[in-house]
């Protein structure tokens, strides 16, 4: 697997690569990627610092910086908006969601990666169909079918169908990780006389767990980012996820003054960078390759 | 090896539970909540129905005819493929020269780089629009409002009041909370490129721009297959931050493909025509996916 | 302790005949080493007596019992993969307690074991460590140990010493004939190096597309090699061949190079080998009297230290000479070389096949 400290390329020896030097010379680089940065981290910088203005700071410019610190925007929207409700909502529907997914994704993708179930290419362009759908798309048939199912406006509902639409990648994903494992791993423990599942359970589960880490993680962010089905199958305010109690800063009461809006912006974001923060190390070390090899 | 066993009745009678269970679960779930209403979608775009208790009449092909003589479905269709021209140059070009960048240590903090840029995908779409229509506000917005003390004031814009620009707006936008994604698939592929032929090319005498582009990107033809498909099927799905952004406005102007099946199907009880326009969004992620995948891969799914 | 018995074994893979019909007893306690180029059939036949591969058709038998469609663990055998095929997410411990906890052996018997079998291997150091953390020499010990652990009749080793370093290789070498020599367990060693077919086995299986080209002790294969694949395979720097023509007179060419007393009654086109230590370099002038004697001029002078290696040619023959270490020779030289025809073999230029010289 590919490991964050490995250099592309050694440096050219005749141009200097050490001390004060070294950075004039890259200087355009640097200059381009500083522009970089500043695309990427301006706008939340700005709406962090935006978030915590008062009323009159907002007439001053967005780029003032605020008089006084204030948490009353944040205080608002929390409490206009219901965000605790909406917090723990989006939570459940994260949590859960994605870990029905993994957890479904997890026997057929040891199938995929270790059995030769025939018609694979098939299964795969299934597969694809299943990330490639526009969700507008199946809304109205889904929405039938919940309705017949009695699940309309439940959690449990939504949370099936997060899974449901989350498994097709995951399932790309583990089955990454799991080609990865050697096959004479499964030789030898069956050779020391390990049934199919003793092999799934002791050899393959245990080492394609920074996958199903990665899988996991990537789903809860998907589906935390969520809103359409959130918005379509649930009816009731004591349901809705975050994505979809938001919905409301963008009126004229709330975008009047940006405070308000930022403040959401901020709140709905913390358990991600939470989330993210944890995780981290395992994104961002080249496991990836395995998942984007199957 | 073949494990030839394995295949045999003994492992079904082992381990017929897990079987069954961890095989025809997903299966069923995925049958019916994806394929099922994908397929009913289709099916419902040859029909007439408003929604709720009217009747569904079989109209044959009507919808797609009606579709071709939309102007908002051509608008739409249009705007689809800007937003696919924009989200192919912008991110997945910045996302892999910054890849690229952060591999060779180019730059300090890469930690911090990679964080910053990744970030905006972990953002819902709700926020990053709530967020630039903050900044790109006409008046108050951060953007203009900068433009306008640094002397730049001729490039101010009404950027979604201006119904020319609008649309690469939004496409600009989307762009930015997705380069992240081509950024970490790339910095992932660029990890297993090997090293040698990087340093063969140096020793040559080689700059970075041509390793980035003459060396390393034919042999990451697996990512940039994966990283294309993947900003074809946003570009055709887009309408999060059509919803929330500008809802088509000014004048329709900025309206998409998903978009137009959100107000034909929710707003004007047209079904079957949305399911229709949904249907023409399916083939076309398909077919484009297609062609990627021909042109750029052989074997992509083998092993 | 077993002994195995392979009858008519066919195996095919799609219309692809890897082993056409293979027929080999190896005897209880035997050292057998399979040995042979790629795709010789070597490892596939290494597989179908471990299990992890059917028999096409045929008959596989281990300690009398018929084993051809039983499952590995039923097998009563152990093996080494090349890679070793160590859990990464398990100990060292844990890695070679495995087989018995999944058999649900009583754990205090399996520590003990474990113990026991880790101390005779010089690892039970190592035991909560992972095999990341141990080197390559350490890593083959504890695929070792955990083959052993399960007292096979029969051991089964696929290139075990191939991803060692050449130290090591010869360290570990002497570490599996010491097991072999204590523990007397029947072993099928595959490998593709032949230096290391000699020194290890009792007996070498010399094989070639699915073929047994001979199976015979070592130095057998080695003075008596029933074909010319045979004999050019075993023994490094590798047998010299000559192709000549076989008169009553002697054997020679059309051109009057080489002129050696004949072998034997055969007449026609014909195949000389000798191995570079039965060319010897002549200091001085060869009298008229001297027979087999043949000028060659030399190429080039490997000096190992112990030995020079002379790369020789005339015409189109070429050999490679043993010499010794203080031989005077340079490239360039036209020089006398004495044939020793008391050691020279004999094969048919057509099939390869040794011809015996009366």
């Amino acid at each position: 697997m590919a490991d964050a400290a490995n250099p592309v390329t050694r440096t050219n020896v005749s141009r200097p690569t050490t001390g004060a030097l070294k950075w004039v010379m890259r200087a355009p680089g640097l200059f381009c990627l500083g522009l970089f940065l500043i695309l990427w981290m301006a706008p939340i910088l700005l709406v962090l610092i935006t978030s915590v203005k008062s009323n009159a700071d907002f007439l001053a410019g967005p780029f003032s910086l605020p008089s006084a610190l204030t948490f009353a925007p944040y205080k608002t929207v929390w409490e206009a908006l219901g965000f605790s409700t909406l917090m723990i909502n989006s939570v459940i529907y994260a949590t859960l969601g994605s870990a029905l997914a993994v957890i479904l994704a997890l026997v057929p993708a040891y199938a995929l990666a270790r059995k030769n179930i025939p018609g694979q290419k098939i299964i795969f362009a299934l597969l694809l169909t299943g990330l490639m759908i526009p969700q507008q798309t199946v809304l109205i048939p889904l929405y039938d079918t919940l309705r017949q199912l009695s699940l309309l406006d439940t959690k449990l509902g939504l949370i099936i169908v997060h899974a449901a639409y989350g498994m097709p990648s995951q399932v790309l994903i583990l089955r990454g990780f799991m080609t990865g494992i050697p096959k004479e791993l499964d030789k030898a423990a069956y050779l020391e006389g390990a049934s199919d599942f003793q092999i799934f359970s002791k050899v393959i589960l245990p080492l394609a767990l920074p996958g199903i880490i990665v899988g996991y993680t990537l789903n809860f962010i998907a589906i935390w980012k969520e809103f359409i089905f959130g918005l379509v199958f649930l009816n009731s305010e004591s349901n809705f996820p975050l994505t979809v109690g938001m919905l409301k800063l963008n009126s004229d009461r709330y975008m009047s003054v940006f405070n308000m809006p930022a403040a959401g912006l901020v709140i709905s974001q913390i358990p991600i960078v939470i989330v993210f923060i944890l995780t981290y190390r395992k994104l961002s070390s080249g496991q990836f390759a395995g998942a984007v090899k199957g | 090896m073949q494990i030839s066993n394995m295949l045999g009745l003994d492992w079904l009678r082992q381990n017929a539970f897990v079987a069954v269970f961890g095989m025809a679960v997903p299966t069923i779930i995925f049958l019916l909540f994806v394929g099922y209403p994908i397929l009913y979608t289709v099916y419902l775009s040859f029909f007439s129905w408003n929604g709720a208790d009217g009747a569904k009449t079989f109209i044959g092909l009507q919808n797609y005819t009606d579709m071709w003589n939309d102007s908002y479905v051509w608008t739409a269709l249009k705007n689809n493929f800007r937003w696919l021209v924009v989200t192919l140059i912008f991110p997945v070009v910045a996302g892999y020269s910054i890849a690229y960048v952060l591999r060779a240590r180019l730059v300090p903090f890469p930690a911090l780089v990679r964080t910053v840029i990744f970030f905006p995908v972990t953002m819902s779409l709700i926020a990053v629009g709530l967020m630039f229509l903050l900044i790109l506000n006409p008046m108050f917005g951060a953007l203009n409002v900068a433009l306008e003390s640094l002397g730049l004031g001729f490039l101010i814009r009404e950027w979604f009041g201006d119904h020319r620009i609008a649309i690469y707006t939004l496409a600009f936008v989307s762009g930015w909370a997705f380069t992240g994604m081509p950024m970490i698939f790339y910095f992932a592929g660029l990890g297993d490129v090997p090293k040698e032929t990087l340093d063969a090319a140096r020793l040559e005498g080689a700059g970075h721009f041509r390793i980035a582009t003459r060396i390393a990107l034919p042999q990451l033809r697996p990512v940039t297959a994966v990283v294309v498909m993947l900003t074809i099927f946003e570009s055709m799905r887009a309408f999060d931050l059509v919803a929330v952004m500008t809802k088509g406005a000014p004048f329709g102007s900025t309206t998409v493909l998903g978009y137009q099946v959100y107000l034909e199907s929710f707003w004007n009880s047209r079904v079957g025509y949305g399911a229709a326009i949904s249907t023409l969004i399916l083939v076309l992620s398909a077919g484009l996916a297609a062609l990627v995948l021909s042109r750029l891969m052989k074997g992509a799914f083998d092993g | 302790m077993a002994d195995v018995i392979l009858e008519n074994i066919e195996k095919t893979y799609g219309g692809h005949t890897v082993l056409p019909n293979l027929n080999l007893t190896i005897e209880d306690g035997e050292f057998v080493v399979l040995v042979g180029p790629s795709g010789c059939g070597k490892s596939t036949t290494l597989q179908l007596v471990a299990g992890l591969d059917t028999v096409t058709s045929g008959r596989i038998l281990i300690g009398g019992r018929d084993v051809t469609y039983a499952p590995p663990k039923d097998r009563d055998i152990s093996m080494v993969f090349q890679s070793y095929a160590l859990f990464p997410h398990m100990t060292v411990e844990q890695n070679i307690a495995f087989g018995p906890k999944l058999r649900g052996e009583p754990k205090g018997k399996i520590a003990q074991t474990v113990r026991e079998i880790a101390a005779m291997l010089q690892i039970d150091g190592y035991l909560d460590r992972l095999p990341k953390a141990l080197s390559g020499g350490q890593r083959q010990r504890v695929a070792l140990a955990r083959s052993l652990v399960r007292h096979p009749g029969v051991f089964l080793m696929d290139e075990p010493l191939s991803n060692l370093d050449a130290k090591l290789r010869i360290e570990a070498r002497s570490l599996l004939a010491r097991m072999h020599r204590d523990l007397g367990i029947t072993t099928i060693y595959v490998t593709h190096d032949q230096s290391e077919a000699m020194t290890m086995g009792a007996r070498i299986v010399v094989m070639k597309d699915g073929r047994i080209e001979q199976a015979d002790p070592p130095l057998t294969v080695y003075n008596h090699p029933k074909t010319r694949f045979v004999a050019g395979f075993i023994g490094s720097p590798a047998m010299n061949f000559f192709d000549l023509v076989a008169t009553p007179d002697g054997l020679g060419d059309d051109h009057g190079r080489v002129r050696l007393d004949r072998m034997g009654t055969a007449r026609g086109k014909v195949t000389v080998g000798l191995r570079p230590e039965h060319i010897r370099l002549l200091d001085k002038l060869p009298g008229a009297e001297s027979r087999n004697v043949v000028s060659m001029t030399v190429d080039v002078v490997q000096r190992l230290g112990n030995e020079t290696l002379l790369d020789v040619v005339s015409g189109p023959f070429r050999a490679i000479v043993r010499a010794d270490a203080l031989a005077q020779a340079e490239p360039g030289q036209v020089r006398q070389f004495e044939f020793d025809m008391n050691a020279a073999h004999l094969f048919s230029t057509d099939d390869g096949q040794r011809i015996e010289a009366a």
